[in-house]
C-alpha cells in the first residue's frame, strides 16, 4: 500500500476516531445546528452554548459518520478546550469570529496551507480529495449552529 | 466460440491505463457510467470530422446527411427496445425522460387524492420527480415495501395498489441491490386497476433484453452512457397514444407547427418533446453503443455478467465479515456490501488507491440505505468488460481494507 493511504489509515485521527471521547450532546445548548453530506448519508449534529456577551463556552456533537468526520469533530473539541484554557481566552470563553476564522483555517489547509495548530493531522488527509467534505461537515454544522438561537 | 472478454476489454482503452503510478484499473463502477468502445468514440469523431451539422432544419448536403444519422440512430434506438420511432423520445438522460413524464403527462392528468405508487429501491430520480408534480397537483406519492433479501413486497404492492393509483413509477432493476423487479406482474396488476406503468430501465438495458411490447409497459426511461454511449443522451419510450395526448415539456423549437402571437401549435410526438437543438452527436454515439452492444450480443453480456456475480457473491459470502445487501434469485451484477463496521467511505477510498474503482455512498437511493438500516454501501458493478481477474482484485483490495482498518 502507498504511503500516503498507509499515513491516513494510521495516522492519529484514525484513534481519534475509534475514541470519540468528547461525543456528547449538550443539554444546556443555546445553538444547534445539523450538516448532512448528501453522498455518503453521514450526518453530525454540533451544540453550542454561548454566553450572554456571544463567547462559545462549550461544543458538544453527535455523529454519524466516517472516521474522518469524528475525527474532525474530535479535533475541533479539543481545539475549544485548549483555547478556553490558554491566555487569550476570555472568561472561558472563544468569540465566534474565532471558529470561523478555524474553519477557513482547515480549508485551506486541505488544499495545502499550513494547518492550525491542534490541526496538524489533517495533513494526512490532504492527498484524499473526496474525502476533504468528510473533515469539513463538522465546521458546516457549527456555521449552521451559529446561525440558531434556541428560542 | 465462447465469450473472450480479453478481446472485449481491447476495445476500451481506459482500461488500459494504471492509476497512482502503477496500479492497473480494475473498474467496477460502470453501474454509475460505464466505460466507452473505440466503436463509440470513433463513430463521434468521425461523424464531428465529416458530417457535423444541425438537424431537421437545413437545406444543405451536411444537415440532411446529419439528419439522417440522427435519426437512423433513433432508428436502432427503436430496434434495441422492440419500439416503433415515433415512440422514441431523445431526453438528456434517464432523469430528465422521467422529469418530462411526470410534468407533462402529470399536469395534465392528476388529480388531488390520486395517488402515485413507487418503491423504496428508487432511485432518487425516480422520487422526486413524481414528489414535485404530486406537490403542484394535489396527488400523493406511495412507496411500496422492499423484503430484507431486497425482493419487492408484492403483498405490500397488491395492498397499495388501488384505484386511486393513477401511475406506477418503479425500476426494473435496483440500481443498489440489481434486483430485478416482477415488472410483468407489476405492470399487469396495474393495467388491471386503470393504472399506466413507468419503468426505469437504466440498469435494466445494460443487462438484459428489454421488449417494450412484450412488456406492454407504457413509459420506459433509461440512458445512453450506462449503455456504453456517451452522456448526455437518454431515453423516453412512450406508448404513441399516451404521448400523443400529452402537452409539450418544453417549449421552443423543433417542437412547433406554428408560431404566433396568438398562440402556437405543437408537431406530433416524438419531436413534440424535442425542443431545440438535440444532442445531436451524442445521439450517433447512442446509436454506435447499441451497434456494439448488439454485435457482441446482449444475452452473452448478460451471461458472462451473471457469471462474475456469481463467482463475487461466492466470494464475498465465504469471509464472515462481509455483509451482502440484495440477495434474490433475480439479480443483475450490481453488488452492494459492507465490510464488517467499516464505514463504506473509508472501504472505498483504500481500494481506490489499489487501483478498484467502485462507488461508496448511498448511490442516490437514500430511502433504501434507510430501509436497510445503514447509512451507505460499497457497491461493486461488473460490465461486459469486467473480468474473473478484477474480481480477484477487489478482493485482494478488501485485504488491504482489513489490515490497514483492523
Amino acid at each position: 500500500m502507498d504511503s500516503e493511504t498507509r499515513a491516513l489509515f494510521e495516522s492519529r485521527l484514525l484513534t481519534l476516531a475509534q475514541a470519540r471521547v468528547r461525543e456528547r450532546r449538550l443539554a444546556d445548548a443555546t445553538h444547534t445546528g445539523s450538516a448532512k453530506n448528501p453522498f455518503c448519508g453521514d450526518e453530525i449534529a454540533v451544540d453550542l452554548r454561548l454566553n450572554a456577551d456571544g463567547g462559545l463556552e462549550a461544543l458538544g456533537y453527535e455523529a454519524k459518520a466516517c472516521s474522518l468526520c469524528v475525527a474532525s469533530a474530535e479535533l475541533l473539541s479539543r481545539w475549544l478546550e485548549d483555547m478556553q484554557a490558554s491566555a487569550g481566552s476570555v472568561a472561558g470563553s472563544v468569540a465566534p469570529e474565532t471558529l470561523h476564522a478555524l474553519a477557513q483555517s482547515v480549508d485551506l489547509a486541505l488544499k495545502g496551507e499550513k494547518e492550525p495548530a491542534g490541526f496538524e493531522a489533517l495533513a494526512t488527509v490532504r492527498p484524499f480529495r473526496a474525502r476533504h467534505k468528510c473533515v469539513t461537515l463538522p465546521f458546516d454544522a457549527v456555521t449552521k449552529a451559529l446561525k440558531d438561537q434556541h428560542s | 466460440m465462447g465469450y473472450d472478454v480479453t478481446a472485449i476489454r481491447a476495445q476500451f482503452p481506459t482500461l488500459e491505463r494504471k492509476v497512482y503510478g502503477d496500479k492497473p484499473l480494475i473498474f467496477l463502477d460502470s453501474a454509475a457510467s460505464a466505460q466507452k468502445p473505440r466503436a463509440v468514440t470513433d463513430a463521434m469523431t468521425h461523424f464531428m470530422d465529416t458530417t457535423y451539422s444541425n438537424v431537421h432544419r437545413g437545406i444543405h448536403a451536411l444537415s440532411q446527411e446529419a439528419t439522417d444519422a440522427f435519426e437512423a440512430a433513433r432508428g436502432k434506438v427503436a430496434a434495441f427496445m422492440n419500439a416503433d420511432e415515433r415512440e422514441v423520445v431523445f431526453t438528456k438522460n434517464t432523469t430528465e425522460a422521467i422529469n418530462l413524464v411526470a410534468q407533462s403527462w402529470g399536469r395534465k392528468n392528476l388529480r388531488p387524492g390520486d395517488e402515485i405508487l413507487v418503491t423504496e429501491l428508487e432511485h432518487h430520480a425516480n422520487i422526486v420527480p413524481w414528489q414535485l408534480i404530486a406537490e403542484a397537483t394535489g396527488a400523493r406519492v406511495r412507496a411500496v415495501a422492499v423484503l430484507d433479501d431486497g425482493a419487492l413486497d408484492m403483498d405490500d404492492f397488491h395492498a397499495k395498489l388501488g384505484p386511486a393509483t393513477k401511475m406506477v413509477a418503479v425500476a426494473y432493476v435496483s440500481n443498489v441491490l440489481g434486483t430485478v423487479l416482477p415488472v410483468q406482474d407489476i405492470i399487469s396488476a396495474a393495467h388491471a386497476q386503470g393504472a399506466l406503468v413507468l419503468l426505469d430501465a437504466s440498469q435494466a438495458v445494460t443487462h438484459k433484453r428489454v421488449d417494450v411490447k412484450a412488456l406492454n409497459v407504457d413509459f420506459l426511461a433509461w440512458t445512453g452512457h450506462k449503455l456504453y454511449g456517451p452522456t448526455g443522451i437518454g431515453v423516453l419510450f412512450g406508448k404513441f397514444d399516451l404521448l400523443d395526448a400529452m402537452p409539450p415539456f418544453l417549449g421552443g423549437g423543433d417542437m412547433i407547427d406554428t408560431v404566433s402571437f396568438d398562440g402556437s401549435t405543437f408537431r406530433e410526438p416524438p419531436y413534440r418533446f424535442e425542443a431545440g437543438t438535440p444532442a445531436i452527436v451524442e445521439t450517433i454515439g447512442l446509436g454506435a453503443a447499441i451497434d456494439w452492444v448488439e454485435a457482441v450480443g446482449i444475452e452473452n453480456i448478460a451471461a458472462h455478467e451473471a457469471d462474475l456475480l456469481e463467482y463475487a457473491m461466492t466470494e464475498l459470502s465465504g469471509a464472515n465479515d462481509v455483509t451482502i445487501f440484495g440477495t434474490t434469485p433475480t439479480k443483475v451484477s450490481v453488488l452492494a456490501f459492507l465490510l464488517g463496521e467499516h464505514h463504506a467511505h473509508d472501504v472505498g477510498t483504500i481500494l481506490d488507491r489499489t487501483g478498484v474503482a467502485l462507488r461508496v455512498g448511498q448511490h442516490c437511493a437514500e430511502p433504501l440505505h434507510t430501509r436497510l438500516g445503514v447509512h451507505s454501501t460499497v457497491r461493486a458493478s461488473f460490465a461486459a468488460y469486467n473480468s474473473r481477474e478484477d474480481v480477484d482484485g477487489l478482493l485482494a483490495g478488501l485485504s488491504v481494507c482489513r489490515e490497514l482498518l483492523g
